[in-house]
């Protein structure tokens, strides 16, 4: 369980480092500031990536309890 | 807001924080902790928001629009990683009683004193800036609510001095009123938790306030900001706001930061309770700072909407929008969350820094300069803790001394950074050290000087001209005048902006060393056991005892000395209790070497919890002495290096005994598969052979049913070959039957006295018919042989006889010559069967006598069998005791050779 949760939490990581910084970001370049597309997107993708991260842990436990009661 | 009611409700909080403090204390002590669940571990870590992030960044969002999330996108990232990183030191920490950052870096390099007094130098000048920031928000927030000119004022009218003494009050009663050798302070941590409960419900009060009472909602607000020109380009990257370059450095040194900022380590890593809470924290903590950060872009734009032309410190917008709109209470609490933010951070940092200190610089010192007296018996415990208060005063007063003299106007992000740089320095020394064994104490202490050099070079230099500290103009002409020499351009990198320009050299410079040095430089003895006790520490199995090599004896008096000292009489006793607990013995003067060690190493954890490991290695060393291996230590591990080669050529050969074992089951499976083929081929044979008699009997018997006016003549003939065909068939079935019997052991042989040659003679006579029918020449030498008397059954010897005969005269061509041979040779009778047929290929020469087998050129050219002619005859002459093999005859062809016994065991 251990080693599933610590990979499944480094893919969190490695999803965040990409969403958060360049190239992807580099997007918001070009888009046009007065849309406030850029503080929607950020916070959103940090908001998602909380959920994902409290998701992956609870889903862990879980199996983990599962696997104790067998 | 008159000054007095600002400092009745500050003290009044104070007084709360202590109060809760001083609560979860004696639940402590009554073995009732307060603090052991995980919320209010995620709550502690929220020390991480300061002043910084409660007044800063809604300054560094008035400025930079995006450019104040990297600090919390970093340590949201780095919590993915915690499970990982977090729980290691926390493991190790626990493992070691480690108390400090300095502290678990110096224990990595093998209880290094340089580096630990490296790493607290390092420590305390890189957050001497971060906690100024603090005293300087609480000083110029206090000025702005309480409607004070801002300007220059006298040292002793000065708040932050004021401020600073409270704070050196309240740090001594929270961290220092006495020693601990975990240094855990659970009071310390459900203040902590709880500030950080009221920082944020402060934010969020102004924040709602600010859009839905100032401004009627987010839309509005946005609305209306949009309008205004120099804030449509604020939400993108680039050059006015923050360049993505920026955004990827704050993002990096963010991410350190959370892990080794002094007060992180000291909550997160030293205050931890179960490592299992960990897991929650790791997205309770993130979700934190996204609540807390959530109305800083709408604060900040309503702060610009409302004081246009930059007439406020936007720092300060989230008191002074509360007091514009006239909510001079909502302001106060505005106030109090930021003091609190503010407070937090000094308390845990300088109590982190206070440890530091005195552990791994000042007693390392005052060991190594001869000053601690270990033969004297005072209790030194008093000391320790005059040394912890002293700490806590003179980094204090150094921190304010930055505000007071250095500081020219810096917004409070900008110098926060500079600590944050500081401490990214620590990265490749500690997560290098995590994870590789090679890394190495000198590549470690290259790697944090040159960083923390460019550090001094790149932030701490500019900082010094611009206080105008520094006659020459460094920044514009480079040191020396070199220009390849700007601490803002160094070697001509000029386009980044000076914090990730200082991270970028600094880090790289860093890396490069501890990476290459350690590369090249060979650890010693205790940095490689040391490495062992890190790097394996979620893996206790791999971990290479401590000292297991170089045991070390000691008085145990001269140790418990040395411990009541450090740690007093009544704590040391409970220690020695401890130690009869886990380890069933107490130590005393007879103690055995192995033992004694294992005291040793005891006692020197518990000491590195009160002055550091590396001055606790240096003090116990002083009253013990290295044992050279004794013979009977060495000879113990030669016996078990033995045992365990022993065992481990056992295992050998038992592998290569199941090896053997494969390799038969495989021979008789494969064996049992060309038995099963056989049994198949015989029941074609047999069915096939029964089915040929069947069919022409059948034949002649309907002819003649069918005929009745059949020549008689014709009808005998008939009759005859029926009657033969039926001999035919009632021969095989008995075949097959004898064969049933030979097969169960069944069949009795009836011995009688009789002749070899009269049996031989029989044999002739039965088989006479078939040479003639295909013309063969068959020649014996019965005429001339002797009786041949012997024991034995002469039917089934005369059917071994009929059946070599029968078998020779099928498999050799029409017109081909078989020979029999009577014989005796020593104690045997030999009969020899000679043929001149194709003869038998030698690898299936054996396989002929197995029951339903034939010679593969039989099969193929349909010469008529069952296959158990051989087979029998092979029973038969092994019922008599002896045996038969087939060769191959002297021109070409098959000879089977019987030899028979003359006298049968036992017989007289």
């Amino acid at each position: 369980m251990e080693q599933n949760l610590s990979a499944a939490l480094f893919f969190l990581f490695l999803c965040g480092m990409l969403l958060l910084s360049a190239p992807v970001t580099s997007v918001f370049e070009t888009i046009q500031a007065g849309s406030g597309a850029l503080p929607v997107y950020l916070f959103g993708v940090w908001l998602l990536l909380i959920i994902a991260a409290a998701w992956v842990v609870r889903r862990s436990a879980s199996t983990a309890d599962e696997s104790e009661t067998d | 807001m008159q000054p007095y009611i600002i400092l009745s409700v500050s003290l009044l909080y104070l007084l709360i924080l202590f109060g809760i403090a001083y609560y979860a204390d004696r639940r402590k002590a009554q073995g009732r902790s307060l603090i052991a669940n995980p919320y209010v571990y995620a709550l502690s870590l929220g020390v991480y928001c300061t002043a910084w992030t409660f007044f800063g960044s809604v300054g560094r969002a008035a400025e930079s629009g995006v450019g104040f999330l990297p600090i919390y996108l970093g340590p949201t990232l780095m919590a993915l990683l915690w499970w990982v990183i977090l729980r290691k030191m926390v493991r190790i920490a626990k493992q070691q009683r480690i108390t400090s950052i300095a502290d678990f870096v110096a224990s990595r390099y093998g209880k290094s004193t340089r580096l630990s007094i490296a790493m607290t130098l390092i420590t305390v000048i890189g957050i001497i800036p971060y906690i100024a920031l603090q005293l300087k928000a609480i000083s110029g927030t206090y000025l702005v609510l309480s409607g004070s000119n801002v300007g220059q004022t006298g040292i002793l009218a000065d708040t932050a001095l004021y401020a600073t003494f409270i704070l050196a009050v309240f740090t001594i009663l929270f961290g220092a009123r006495e020693l601990d050798a975990t240094e855990r302070h659970e009071g310390l941590v459900a203040a902590v938790a709880f500030e950080s409960i009221v920082k944020l419900v402060a934010f969020l009060s102004v924040g709602i306030f600010v859009v839905w009472f100032t401004f009627d909602g987010p839309a509005d607000l946005w609305q209306q900001a949009m309008v205004q020109p120099g804030l449509q380009s604020l939400f993108s990257f680039g050059e006015d706001t923050i360049p993505l370059s920026e955004w990827f450095w704050l993002t990096l040194i963010s991410m350190f930061a959370i892990l080794f900022l002094p007060r992180q380590f000291q909550v997160s890593v030293v205050e931890n309770v179960s490592e299992k809470h960990i897991l929650k924290a790791l997205w309770l903590f993130p979700l934190y700072l996204f609540a807390i950060n959530i109305f800083v872009i709408p604060i900040a734009l309503a702060g610009l909407l409302l004081f246009p032309g930059g007439t406020v410190d936007a720092d300060t917008f989230v008191i002074t929008i509360p007091l514009f709109e006239g909510s001079s209470a909502l302001a106060l609490f505005a106030f109090i969350g930021g003091l609190s933010a503010a407070t937090g951070m000094v308390i845990v940092a300088v109590v982190a820094l206070s440890t530091m200190v005195s552990n791994d610089l000042v007693i390392p010192a005052l060991v190594r300069s001869g000053r601690i007296d270990f033969a004297s018996r005072a209790d030194a415990t008093g000391s320790l803790l005059l040394i912890r208060r002293v700490s806590i005063i003179l980094i204090l007063l150094l921190a304010y001394s930055f505000v007071r003299f250095l500081d020219q106007g810096y917004s409070l992000v900008s110098i926060g950074l500079i600590s944050f740089v500081a401490v990214a320095q620590f990265a490749p020394a500690i997560l290098g050290g995590l994870f590789w064994k090679g890394a190495s104490r000198n590549g470690a202490l290259a790697g944090l000087l040159a960083g923390f050099a460019v550090w001094l070079f790149t932030l701490v230099l500019p900082t010094l001209e611009t206080a105008g500290l520094l006659g020459s103009s460094v920044t514009e002409n480079g040191l020396f005048g070199i220009a390849l020499l700007q601490p803002y351009a160094l070697f001509g990198v000029g386009h980044l902006d000076p914090i990730s320009h200082a991270a970028f050299w600094s880090l790289t410079l860093n890396g490069l060393l501890f990476f290459g040095i350690s590369l090249i430089s060979r650890p010693g003895l205790s940095e490689l056991a040391q490495a062992s006790l890190f790097v394996d520490a979620l893996d206790p199995g791999r971990q290479q005892l401590r000292g297991s090599l170089r045991p070390r004896s000691a008085s145990p008096e001269d140790i418990i000395l040395i411990m009541q000292r450090f740690l007093g009489a009544e704590r040391t006793a409970r220690a020695l209790t401890e130690y009869r607990e886990q380890f069933g013995t107490t130590p005393d003067a007879s103690t055995r070497i192995f033992e004694q060690d294992s005291f040793i190493n005891y006692a020197e954890t518990l000491l590195g919890g009160v002055i550091g490991s590396a001055s606790a290695s240096t003090v116990v060393s002083s009253v013990t002495r290295e044992e050279p291996l004794s013979m009977e230590q060495i000879m113990t591990m030669l016996d078990e290096t033995r045992q365990a080669l022993a065992y481990s050529k056992q295992l050998e050969e038992k592998s290569a005994a199941l090896e053997l074992t494969t390799a038969e089951l495989k021979e008789a499976n494969a064996r049992l598969l060309e038995l099963d083929e056989m049994k198949d081929e015989f029941m074609f044979t047999v069915t096939h052979e029964l089915k040929t008699p069947l069919t022409s009997i059948r034949a002649f018997t309907e002819i003649l049913r069918d005929n009745p006016g059949i020549p008689a003549e014709k009808a005998g003939e008939f009759l005859d070959i029926i009657t033969r065909e039926t001999e035919r068939l009632s021969r095989l079935i008995t075949q097959i039957l004898d064969m049933q019997l030979l097969e169960k052991g069944a069949m009795k042989a009836d011995f009688r006295q009789t002749s070899l040659s009269e049996i031989a003679r029989n044999a002739v006579q039965a088989t006479g018919h078939q040479f003639a029918e295909k013309t063969q020449a068959f020649s014996h030498d019965l005429e001339s042989c002797e009786p041949m008397p012997m024991l034995a059954d002469a039917d089934q010897l005369e059917q071994v006889l009929v059946n070599l005969l029968s078998n020779a005269s099928k498999f050799s061509p029409a017109g081909g010559r078989i020979t029999l041979h009577l014989g005796a040779e020593g104690e045997h009778y030999v009969i020899e069967v000679t043929d001149n047929g194709p003869g038998i290929p030698e690898d299936e020469r054996e396989l002929v006598f197995e029951k339903f087998s034939r010679a593969r050129h039989a099969t193929e050219a349909s010469i008529p069998g069952t296959g158990l002619g051989l087979s029998i005859v092979k029973s038969v002459i092994a019922l008599h005791g002896g045996t038969v093999r087939v060769e191959e005859a002297p021109g070409g062809g098959a000879r089977f050779r019987v030899e028979l016994p003359q006298k049968r065991n036992g017989e007289a």
